[in-house]
């Protein structure tokens, strides 16, 4: 994670804090997926779910 | 209603009086407006007001019907919206400083819709900066304040819609909902807000907060009124490709079903957020009342939500970063919390926002075998907790931790509802020792916004909190 690397730049103590929000966020989302998703599982089902359970 | 401040008067009697020939849309518009002399002042809902071209609206839709002609159920009824949906032509700001002068250069379809309805606008309405906020500040146009009580929040994102609708400046409103941004307004300032499923309504020309996420809906003083102008909204657009095609029900002509026979599952959820003794009774109280009226009311066991917090959170954040790039790489001028809130959706691998995008459908599988098992609809609070000062959560000014903690907290049982997809309507429950709205969430199946509709109709049918009028 480099200031360089994308969209707008940013000092050392908020590159920091950042780093720590980020790594929060990608360990839930990565864990989260390593518990439900698989291969087959794309974006688009979550509209095909609830045009199938609609009442 | 020659004797009754017709601005007093819900939508639906509003309209149905002009339709009928006892009452003019000149007249409604001109009773708004003196209600806007009066509380534009304590509220600051306004950020545009439109007067003489909506007395040349109103004028020409007295005419229409002079002439026999009642363009649709919301004819000659004065609305004014969120200061985020397109009028072409004309400035929308976003309750942004980047935009203060921008034109916008196509009509969002609610609105729309909403002209062909027959609706008389009478402006638009502050919000928090590009619809990123729970609590109504705004640093580029000051804070929106609660009709109840000056020094408290009305709630955000779309503050001015919850005030203005409140305190009886206009007859219903747009607002907008990402994590709460309709709910959180119609509870904390005492009137109704739906967060329809997603895709029943167009988001097209509406200012995004995250494409995935975001959902266009009223806000209003009564369930019926609500159902009516959701009836206009609803339905598919081909300028967003997100809507669905599913037919529209006549929502109004099923309000009248009552709740007898109904499965409510009650949801105090201790586990997710703290819950102020208060709110709690309220919403347990609002339960006790569905059960009198014939419904079956069981405890529901809600999910889980700390995984779906986070995968909303890596959602909205990269949406929101890649929309603001230029303006955030140009350090255009937003409030700290607003760009802060973003920044971190430019250091979030793209995998890990399409797995959080993956896991919708599972999330939303989850909720409806768990808390919507064997049950028509989960009632839960809106807001956990009584209705905070404009002071107390500024974070632009103090930003300590506290604060902060307690602006995150205020969307807790809102949010998960946007990333569920599910509809959620939000209804006046009750008032807190300060005298500020509590409101109730109604959670149902997808497209089953009929349904919610229903019970809210019956609770307000048994109850007054909506007829309450802040002084």
């Amino acid at each position: 994670m480099t200031p360089e690397f994308d969209g707008p730049t940013f000092d050392d103590k908020r590159l920091a804090e950042l780093k720590e929000e980020v790594e929060i966020l990608c360990k839930a989302v990565l864990d989260a997926s390593r518990a439900r998703l698989a291969f087959d599982d794309e974006p688009a089902a979550f509209a095909s779910l609830l045009a199938r359970e609609a009442k | 209603m020659s004797d009754v401040d017709p601005a007093l008067a819900d939508l639906c009697t509003t309209a149905d009086a002009i339709a009928a020939g006892r009452l003019t849309s000149v007249q409604a518009v001109e009773a708004c407006l003196v209600r806007i002399e009066a509380w534009q002042p304590r509220t600051n809902a306004f950020l545009r007001l439109g007067r003489e071209k909506a007395l040349d609206q109103a004028r020409a839709m007295d005419r229409e019907i002079a002439a026999g002609r009642r363009r649709g159920p919301l004819h000659g009824v004065p609305m004014a919206h969120k200061d985020m949906y397109y009028r072409k032509g004309e400035i929308s700001t976003g309750g942004s400083a980047i935009r203060r002068d921008w034109v916008a250069p196509v009509t969002a379809t609610a609105l729309q819709k909403l002209d062909a309805a027959g609706v008389v606008e009478l402006g638009f309405l502050n919000m928090a900066e590009f619809a990123a906020g729970p609590t109504g500040h705004n640093v580029h146009y000051g804070p929106c304040r609660n009709p109840w009580d000056p020094t408290r929040v009305t709630g955000g994102s779309s503050s001015g819609s919850g005030a203005a609708v409140a305190a009886r400046m206009i007859h219903g409103a747009l607002g907008s909902d990402t994590g709460g941004s309709i709910r959180l307004p119609a509870s904390a300032c005492g009137v109704v807000g739906m967060k329809a499923t997603y895709g029943r309504v167009s988001r097209a020309g509406a200012v995004a907060r995250s494409w995935s996420l975001d959902h266009v809906g009223p806000l209003t003083r009564t369930v019926r009124d609500n159902a009516r102008m959701l009836g206009v909204l609803a339905g598919p657009d081909p300028d967003d490709s997100t809507t669905s095609e599913r037919p529209v029900p006549d929502y109004e002509a099923l309000l009248a079903g009552g709740v007898a026979g109904l499965a409510i599952g009650l949801a105090l959820p201790e586990a997710l957020v703290p819950l102020d003794p208060q709110v709690g009774a309220a919403v347990q109280a609002a339960a006790d009342m569905l059960g009198r009226l014939g419904a079956r009311v069981v405890p529901a066991r809600l999910p889980d939500f700390t995984a779906l917090y986070r995968a909303a959170e890596v959602i909205v954040k990269c949406e929101a970063a890649a929309m603001h790039r230029p303006w955030m790489e140009a350090d255009a001028p937003y409030a700290n919390q607003v760009r802060s809130r973003a920044e971190a959706g430019y250091f979030i691998p793209a995998t890990h926002y399409i797995d959080a995008l993956r896991l919708r459908a599972h999330f939303t599988r989850e909720f409806l075998d768990t808390a919507m098992a064997g049950v028509d609809a989960v009632l839960l609070p809106a807001i956990p907790f009584p209705i905070p000062t404009i002071a107390e959560t500024d974070v632009e000014a103090s930003g300590g931790p506290a604060t902060l903690k307690m602006v995150a907290s205020f969307t807790g049982l809102t949010r998960p509802f946007n990333t569920l997809g599910l509809p959620a309507l939000s209804v006046p429950c009750g008032f807190d020792t300060n005298g500020a709205p509590i409101g109730l969430q109604l959670v149902g199946r997808p497209f089953d916004e009929a349904l919610l509709y229903r019970v809210g109709h019956a609770y307000q049918g048994a109850t007054d909190h909506h007829r309450r009028v802040p002084t």
